[in-house]
């Protein structure tokens, strides 16, 4: 009787994640797309917030630094820990504290835009926007609640690499695909 | 018997047939194409639906299979003999 023995090219965690992020990647494409296509076919004058409001570039592009910089920790994070785990503790905590930050202050401009009459319930670009954003925001919520759990489990040593892993490139996958909805829906 | 149902099914056809719209749309937004730029936009972002998964999948493969081909390459001698 002939016995394969099965190794492990790619962690487990890594495949399943990588699998995870590939459907989440086309949910983006999807919403990008019908934002494209709507947006095309409107009129300009159509294409606005209610009361004549303006999407705030300049505070979220402040916000896109503070998103950029954390994922950066991220991977500085998977370094320290690959030379000494108990290193990447302090990494990953600023990565996350950064990454709450971007959270919050998305959330900031939100009520501020919520008060000047825009809703999920505005024509055209008032909903894309709330959806798109949204979306977005709660992928990076979802994201910051497993890298908050990494940091725990690192804290007690309990964190194993492949869960390290695994939220590294959800937190990745939550930092590249913000650029691509700020371009697309800020501008 | 086997006449009667077939006569049935062929009748519930065409009668469904038609109903049937002349155009079907395949998503909400597609009712908005008739603009020169709509049209544009449609059909690229079409291509960027249709081309993602096959790269991501493309992708994901490629990079599987360079794992695989590292992982074999770091095997001792006699363990890959027996593999290949």
């Amino acid at each position: 009787m002939t016995v394969l023995a099965r190794r492990e090219i790619v962690p487990s965690s890594l495949l399943g994640m990588l699998i995870f992020v590939g459907t989440e990647v086309m949910f983006f494409a999807g919403l990008v797309s019908a934002f494209t296509i709507s947006r095309a076919g409107a009129a300009r004058a159509d294409w606005v917030l209610p009361g004549g409001q303006l999407l705030p570039v300049a505070a979220t592009a402040v916000n896109t630094v503070a998103l950029a910089a954390s994922g950066a920790l991220v991977w500085h994070a998977g370094r320290q820990y690959r030379a000494r785990a108990s290193g990447a503790a302090q990494t990953l905590l600023a990565a996350t504290i950064l990454g709450a930050l971007f959270v919050v202050l998305q959330g900031r401009e939100w009520v501020g835009l919520f008060r000047h009459g825009v809703t999920l319930w505005s024509k055209g670009l008032g909903a894309f926007f709330y959806v798109i954003v949204g979306a977005h925001a709660v992928h990076a919520a979802a994201a910051l609640v497993a890298m908050s759990v990494a940091w725990w489990r690192l804290r007690a040593g309990r964190l194993s690499p492949g869960f390290l892993l695994g939220v590294q490139t959800f937190w990745y996958f939550v930092v590249l695909i913000w650029p691509v909805i700020y371009v697309r829906v800020y501008f | 018997m086997c006449g009667s149902i077939s006569k049935r099914v062929v009748s519930t056809a065409a009668t469904i047939l038609a109903f049937t719209p002349a155009q079907a749309l395949a998503c909400p937004v597609c009712a908005l194409v008739g603009s020169g730029d709509n049209t544009w936009a449609y059909k690229a972002m079409s291509v960027m639906l249709i081309m993602l998964p096959l790269v991501m999948i493309g992708g994901a493969v490629f990079w599987l299979s360079r794992m695989a081909t590292l992982a074999d390459a770091e095997l001792p001698s006699p363990e890959r003999r027996k593999r290949t």
